[in-house]
Order: structure tokens, then sequence, then C-alpha cells
């Protein structure tokens, strides 16, 4: 069973480690003028002031966003009791209808340790070091069937389970941005570029677990894939002896050496320009010409880039794709007391896990791509810039599936001081939640914000989400210069 | 300023108030009893059970005339039941009764010896006791190759099983005359379990 349990810790590991990215800064600082944290999102965008990040508390930012991984989702009301999906009382259509084709979970921690930005003329200058983790796992609807509506006794079914998958990335990023306007300050234009140094990495890719069971055989096969990178990672395999039949290897965990150096290095850059049409306006008479002279579009493509992992840091498991067959005579039950029941369906449980059993490959460095998204926004401003409306369409590739989100947002900015977000992204917030920013930037003394694009925290008591589908959330403090 | 400072103030203290921390959820309350409906099991052969011990068999072994009798043979399947494999098919919240299904191979005495087997099962037990409440129903056999089997556990005892550990199987042997040798037997294979589906705790 060990591999089968592997493959959960790594899905659980995915589930639920935290990470820093550029994903996890909320979307709605992108219209916030005094943010600084949302050069991360735009490096054309840029504060209104110089700032050094107070170090290690200028920026963290925790991110989750799932269609499906949910409390609601998965547990149910029966009987004056609340139990899971997999409860007998749980009719599958009940919970079937809560399961996507594809069911995601993406989460996210950021966390700057030190950030600065300054403004040497016309251009702006960014510098930051920080840590980032991200984390997707995919499940398919067919494993969720595998698991609720089971098999049937006498019938042959199968089961083809496609596309399951899990990745985790974590690296240091060192990142120096600038930014700078042109066409007379109509044209921003920004660049970051990234060092990268890769802490750790795994991508669980399980392209096909076939299972056929009937009463009288069973079979499995599996095409599936696991890469990982981490200092000195190398797979522990136990071999376990079988009465009567050859013994298996199989995989218990892994060994690491000290995690005091980097497993792999690589590079990243972010581009991104805004375009404020209050030129452009000033040319044209009539209402197009004053619509146009309040509007701001901006386009942005983050973190594109990849890290190169070393062969010393890098192991690559696979299954062999062989098809395993079980059938009842391959086992006995001794009556001199030797074999249980327990004994004899664990051993039909370890062959059956043969079919997913992971063998290591040759050694060979790895690469791997990051994360990228794209920022597309567009802003319109009222009343003296004091108020605005913000629309930001954002599109996170994955290696698996992407992640999309349209937020909508009002930007009230009464005082240099003081600005705010009330925000809405459509696609996660089902209605239970909304956005919200706030910037505290006196002049002098401390500045601190408080952003997230699904405040609203619908949880339990310990803070798993119950109705929410996304959450995030994102602080920091600065001193300005 | 200190309009704005409210403003602010005020924002923050609505986005808390508005979080939604729901104990309906709590979980620690959250049933985690799971039910998988898993296709039927393999559970291969039983070794061979040998009869030879039905009487006694005096060495040289000679055929022994018995007739207008019955003889029996208990054969038992020490630590069948684990704690485990009680919990994941016989837990209390089952729906459906837990069927070994198998066929035997009964070679005892000659074809036209008329012979009749019935086969009873005992649950016993961890301190050695017949669960005499666990009524399994008995089966019948006779000489033959491929003869279907089933040793059925009737949901409604699971939850006498609970401190199961052994099975007695006993086989009652009647014929017009019984002459046993060292090479009669009953072979049982190809058990395969039909449960409703195995019980666990998430």
């Amino acid at each position: 069973m060990k591999s089968i349990y592997f493959i959960i810790a790594c899905l659980g590991i995915g589930a639920f480690s935290i990470t820093v990215a550029q994903a996890q800064t909320a979307s709605n600082n992108y219209f916030i003028e005094s943010s600084h944290v949302r050069t991360n999102l735009n490096p054309a965008l840029r504060p209104n002031s110089s700032y050094i990040g107070v170090p290690f508390l200028s920026g963290i930012g925790v991110d989750y966003k799932t269609n499906t991984f949910n409390l609601e989702n998965l547990t149910f009301k029966k009987n004056g009791e609340r139990v899971t999906f997999m409860h007998s009382d749980v009719t599958n259509g009940e919970f079937m209808k809560n399961v996507s084709d594809k069911n995601y979970l993406s989460t996210n921690v950021g966390y700057d340790i030190f950030s600065m930005g300054f403004y040497k003329k016309d251009a702006f200058w960014n510098i930051n070091l920080g840590v980032k983790v991200q984390t997707d796992v995919n499940i398919p609807k067919s494993f969720f069937r595998l698991m609720k509506e089971g098999f049937a006794q006498d019938i042959e079914q199968t089961y083809v389970i496609e596309d399951l998958n899990a990745t985790a990335n974590s690296y240091l990023e060192l990142g120096v941005s600038y930014s700078r306007p042109f066409l007379d300050n109509s044209l921003m234009l920004g660049l970051r570029t990234k060092l990268l140094g890769g802490i750790a990495n795994f991508d669980l890719n399980a392209e096909k677990v076939e299972l056929t069971a009937g009463s009288d055989i069973w079979r499995a096969r599996s095409n599936v894939k696991l890469q990982g990178s981490a200092p000195g990672v190398k797979p522990k395999f136990k071999e376990k002896e079988r009465e009567g039949r050859e013994p298996i290897n199989q995989i218990d965990g892994f060994d690491f050496d000290d995690w005091t150096s980097f497993s792999g290095y690589g590079l990243g850059f972010d581009i991104g320009g805004v375009y404020d049409f209050g030129k452009l306006a000033g040319t044209i008479d009539g209402t197009m010409g004053n619509v146009l002279s309040n509007l701001k579009v901006s386009l942005a493509f983050t973190d594109m880039g990849f890290i190169s992992w070393t062969k010393k840091n890098s192991t690559h498991l696979a299954s062999t794709g062989e098809e395993v067959v079980i059938e009842p005579g391959d086992y006995t039950i001794h009556t001199d007391g030797s074999s249980s029941l327990e004994d004899v369906f664990d051993d039909v449980m370890d062959d059956l896990e043969q079919a997913i059993n992971l063998e290591e490959g040759k050694r060979k460095g790895r690469s791997t791509s990051l994360r990228t998204t794209m920022n597309m926004g567009a802003e319109y401003s009222f009343f003296d810039n004091r108020l605005s409306a913000g629309l930001l369409y954002s599109l996170r590739f994955g290696n698996y599936y992407n992640v999309s989100e349209l937020t909508i947002s009002g930007n009230y900015r009464p005082k240099s001081w003081l600005a705010t977000t009330l925000s809405y992204s459509f696609l996660h917030s089902d209605f239970n939640t909304v956005g919200f920013a706030m910037y505290l930037t006196p002049s002098k003394g401390v500045n601190f914000f408080v952003a997230g694009d699904y405040i609203i925290p619908n949880v339990s008591p310990e803070w798993i989400p119950t109705t929410t589908k996304a959450m995030n959330v994102q602080f920091g403090f600065s001193v300005p210069m | 300023m200190r309009k704005h400072f409210k403003y602010a103030l005020c924002a923050l203290a609505g986005i808390i108030m508005l979080s939604c921390i729901d104990s309906d959820y709590d979980i620690d309350d959250i049933n985690t009893d799971s039910h998988f409906k898993i296709p039927t099991v393999p559970f291969g052969n039983i070794d061979t059970i040998w009869i030879e011990t039905l009487p006694e068999i005096p060495i040289p072994p000679i055929e022994i005339p018995l007739e207008e009798m019955k003889v029996a043979k208990k054969e038992i399947l020490p630590n069948i039941f684990t704690k485990d494999i009680i919990d994941k098919f016989f837990n209390e919240n089952a729906k459906e009764n837990v069927v070994f299904e198998g066929t035997a191979d009964v070679k005892i005495l000659t074809e036209d010896s008329g012979l009749n087997i019935e086969v009873k099962f005992e649950v016993v037990d961890e301190s050695g006791y017949v669960i005499d409440a666990v009524k399994i129903p008995n089966q019948y056999l006779e000489y033959g190759k491929d003869q279907g089997f089933k040793m059925i556990f009737p949901r409604q005892y699971f939850g006498l099983m609970q401190n199961a550990k052994d099975i007695n199987i006993i086989f009652i042997l009647s014929a017009e005359r019984i002459h046993l040798t060292y090479n009669d037997f009953v072979f049982i294979k190809d058990i395969k379990l039909k449960s409703g589906g195995i019980h666990f705790d998430f």
C-alpha cells in the first residue's frame, strides 16, 4: 500500500502547502495607486512614492482557490449529524452533482523577506527578496466516481482515471524591476528580472490509471510518473517478503541531504505595460474625448521563466505500465493459523498496488517552468481621481489546468494617506464573499496595508473553507522614503 | 482626518463582523465513517482438508467399514478474523450480508457411495468460546468436483462478531458404508468475498 499512501501524501502536501507567489498578491491591489505590491501583478504599475519594506514583514500573503474542495461540497447533514461524502447515507447523485469534470485546488503562500522601491528621475526601481511556494492539485471526476460509486458485486466494471496530478514548487526569488514612461508619459512599461534559487519541486502525473474488477478477475494498469527535486533527494525502497511468492519492492519514502543548499537555479521575467488615454483624449473632441481622458488599460505577463534542477538533486519515478491480473486461485488461506483474512486481503492489495508501484529511472536533471499569469486590466477614474472603477481579468497558466478570475472593483482614495477598494470576483466568490483592501500610507511613519479578494471567510472553527471557494489575504508594513 | 480614520475603522470592523465561522462544520464533530463499495474480493483457496483422521486410521491404513453411521471432522481455521477485517467487513453499520463463495472438490469414498456431507460453521471468539448466537446457514456437499459452496454471515449478527477470531468448519459425513483412506479430502477453492463494501474511518 506504500505507493498509494505516497501518492495520497503527495496530494495532501500539495493541498495544504502554502507559498509566496505573484498569484498570492490580491488582485484588488491592482488599482490602488499607493500599493507597492501591485508591482508584482504588473511591473509597470508602481506606488506613489518610494518605500522600504519592513524586513520580514513587507508582504505576507496566503491564497487558496478551488472549484470543489470545501466542506459544503464534501460533507452532508444526515440524521442530525454531518457526515462525509463517503458515508453510506449519502447517495451517489447527491455527492456527484457537487463534482466537476476537473476538480482543482490551488494554494499559494508568499513571504517577502525584503523589498524596496525608489524613484530615480522618472524611472522606478524595485528590489525584492522573497520565498515562493505554489501548489496545484487536480483530481478528475472519475476518481470521485470510483470513491463514491465503487463497484457492483456481480458486474464487471472498469474505471479509467485520467489526468490526476499534483505539483508543488518552492523557490527563493531575488527580483529587480524597472519601469519608465514612454510616449509623453502615456505609456508605462515595466520589466522585472528574477534570479531564482530552487528549494524543492515535485510533479506527480497519473496520466492514466485503469482498473477493471468483476466477480472472477481484477485487472489494473497505470501510467504514473513522479518527478521530484530537493537537496539530495533519493527514494527509499523496502522489500516485502511474501510467503511462496516473489518479494516485491515498495517505495518507502525519501531521503534528503541538509536543506542548506539550493536544488536548482533559474531565471524569471515579468513584463507589463499601462496605457493612459489621457493625452490621446486631448486630441479627440466631444464625448469620446471626455470618456477616454480618464481611462487606463494595462496588460502584464508575470512569472515567465524556468528553474533547472540538478541531476544530483532530482529523481524520476514511473510505473511499469504492465497489467496486473488478480485471480482467486492466486491466494491460499492456511489451516495452520498462519494466515488470516487480513493477510490475504493485504496480499491482494499489494498485488494490485504493483500496477501503480513506482520504479526509479535514470537520474538526470530536469527543468520546470514557472506558473505564468496574465493580467489584463482597465480602470476608469472619476472626481479628480478620488474614485475609480476597475476591471481585471487574470489567467494563470498551470501545468495541468488554467485558473482564471474576473474582478471588478470600486476604488476610493479620499486622501493621499488612505486608499480603499471594494471588489467582487465573479468566478470564485459565489455571492458569499467580496474583496476589500485598505492602505494607510502617511508620508511619515510606518505604512500598513491589508488586502484580500475573498475577504469574508466562510469557514469551520478550524478555518477550513465551508462554502468559500477562494480565500486570500495579504498584509505588510513599509516605511516611506 | 478623524472622519477618514473612522471610515477606515468601520470598514475593517464591517469585514470582521461579516466573517462567518460555522460551527456546524466543526471537524471534530464530523462523522467520518466511510463506506467503499469494493468488487468481489478474491480470497483464494483453503489448504486441502484431509479426512484421514476420521476415524483414526491404523498404520498401515485399512478400510474400516462403518455402516449406518455418521462421522464428523472438525477443521479449525485459526486466527482468521482480525480486528481490522472485522471493522472493514463486519461493521455494525453494514447493510448487506457477507458471503464467502467458492467451489469445493470432494473426494471422499467413491462416487457411488451415496456420500452426503453436511457442513456446519461455528464462529469462535478470542477466549475460545463458540459464539452460538451467530447462525451461519449449513451447506451440503457430496462426492464430486466444483460444487458450489457458500459461507453466509447474515448482517444482523455482525454486532456479535466483534470479538470473533477463528472459524470451525464441521464436516458431518453420512453414507451407506464409510471406508476412509489417507487419500480422502475436501478442497475448497476460488473463494470470493461478496459484501456491500468495506467500512473505514478517514
